[in-house]
């Protein structure tokens, strides 16, 4: 079991080349741990053009505090993107589309249990299991996700409830 | 909802094994940092000065003697690239970009058409019967990929607002056929960055165009 990711903001530091770095060396494996979590099949490539995105906008960013927040917002968009891509690639071109190793064996490694609850997550709507795993893994409180993924507060907690109500129906849960 | 469950949700995400460490991952992202910045400041491409945007939406379903597989064939020695990527042009789009296959990555891209080639990271066909998205490049320019679902359609059809049920802007449309994949290409420039474009069609359809890490459903 991995130890939980911190709940500590970023480091209240300039994006100075030297910020830069001390904010990815800090968070690179959480970003990509995230980009693991929503289904994306190269988690590194994710979380490497987050940063690669947030050190191109890093004049606009409001604080530095909000940096973390625009890494999680693009890592959670980049996998939708990249999970969207191979739906189509996988439908279209079944026999050019090879699972990436790392996603598979990761699931594969799961205890029967777990695995279930991570392949039923796997299938919900993708803005659904973003709120899910940032409400369950990074521990966010639903304001916290709103105003990571800049969307309303209210749909935060429609998607939190449609999404376990989902689980509970396809693990047998009783709601 | 049952406590049950969200408890069991949160230890089967804590219990996904994390990705192994592959080396020094600072180091290729510096790497990545470097390359897009000599790539931006070489490319030196009329469309970046001009600070416009591209549009190109995705007109599929004509005859235009597509191959059955989604990825082209392989491409000639003579497409790979001086930084070693192995490429094929799918479309000249003019306005200073080209729709390629990324033959090692199996994947599309958006590059400028001129050395050093800034590209779009995104692939770029995958959207072809849901909302379009809008693909940066490391420029500003953006790719804006969606279903058309009507061959019939000519280029004074293509509507394209800066803010959903806005008037609509004067876009100057071209269509540009990609016979490597079958698709007819609809490319567009709109003048100003704004939050969100729409693009809609006359005789039905529309859908969203959004910009960098835009709400998606815009229209």
């Amino acid at each position: 079991v991995s130890p939980p990711p911190t709940r500590a903001a970023a480091p209240a530091v300039a994006l100075t080349p030297d910020g830069y770095e001390a904010l990815f060396r800090a968070h690179f494996p959480s970003i990509r741990r995230l980009a693991q979590l929503l289904g994306a099949d190269d988690p590194e490539d994710v979380a490497q053009e987050a940063f690669v995105r947030l050190h191109r906008h890093r004049d606009r960013l409001r604080s530095s505090e909000a940096a973390l927040p625009y890494l999680r917002r693009t890592a959670v968009n980049l996998s939708h993107s990249r999970l969207r891509h191979l739906r189509v690639v996988r439908r279209e071109a079944p026999g050019q589309w090879v699972p990436h190793a790392e996603s598979a064996e990761s699931v594969g490694a799961l205890r029967e249990e777990h695995r279930q609850v991570v392949v039923a997550l796997g299938q919900l709507p993708a803005k659904q299991r973003a709120v899910l795993v940032l409400r369950y893994w990074l521990d966010l409180s639903p304001e916290e996700i709103a105003r990571t993924l800049e969307i309303p507060l209210g749909t935060v907690k429609s998607a939190g409830s449609r999404g376990m109500a989902s689980l509970a129906r396809t693990l047998g849960d009783p709601a | 909802m049952s406590n049950d469950l969200e408890d069991r949700l949160r230890t089967a995400l804590h219990a996904v094994p994390e990705p192994p460490p592959s080396g020094d991952a600072y180091a290729r992202n510096l790497q990545r940092l470097q390359q897009r910045r000599r790539r931006t400041a070489r490319a030196g491409v009329a469309l970046a000065a001009a600070a416009a945007l591209v549009g190109v939406l995705v007109v599929p379903g004509l005859d235009l003697g597509r191959d059955d597989t989604l990825g082209p064939a392989a491409p000639s020695a003579e497409d790979r690239r001086p930084d070693g990527e192995v490429v094929e042009t799918l479309a000249v789009l003019g306005r200073g970009f080209d729709l390629i296959w990324l033959e090692d990555r199996r994947d599309y891209r958006l590059c400028a058409s001129q050395p050093p080639y800034a590209c779009s990271w995104l692939p770029l066909l995958e959207e072809l019967s849901s909302t379009a998205v809008a693909v940066p490049v490391d420029d500003g320019a953006v790719l804006f990929v969606g279903r058309l679902g009507n061959p019939e359609l000519v280029t004074e059809d293509v509507l394209v607002t800066g803010q959903p049920g806005a008037e609509p802007l004067r876009a100057d449309v071209e269509f540009v056929d990609s016979r490597v994949l079958g698709y007819r290409l609809a490319v567009f420039e709109v003048p100003t960055l704004e939050p969100a474009y729409c693009a809609a069609f006359q005789g039905g359809g529309s859908f969203g165009i959004t910009t960098v890490n835009g709400a998606e459903d815009v229209c």
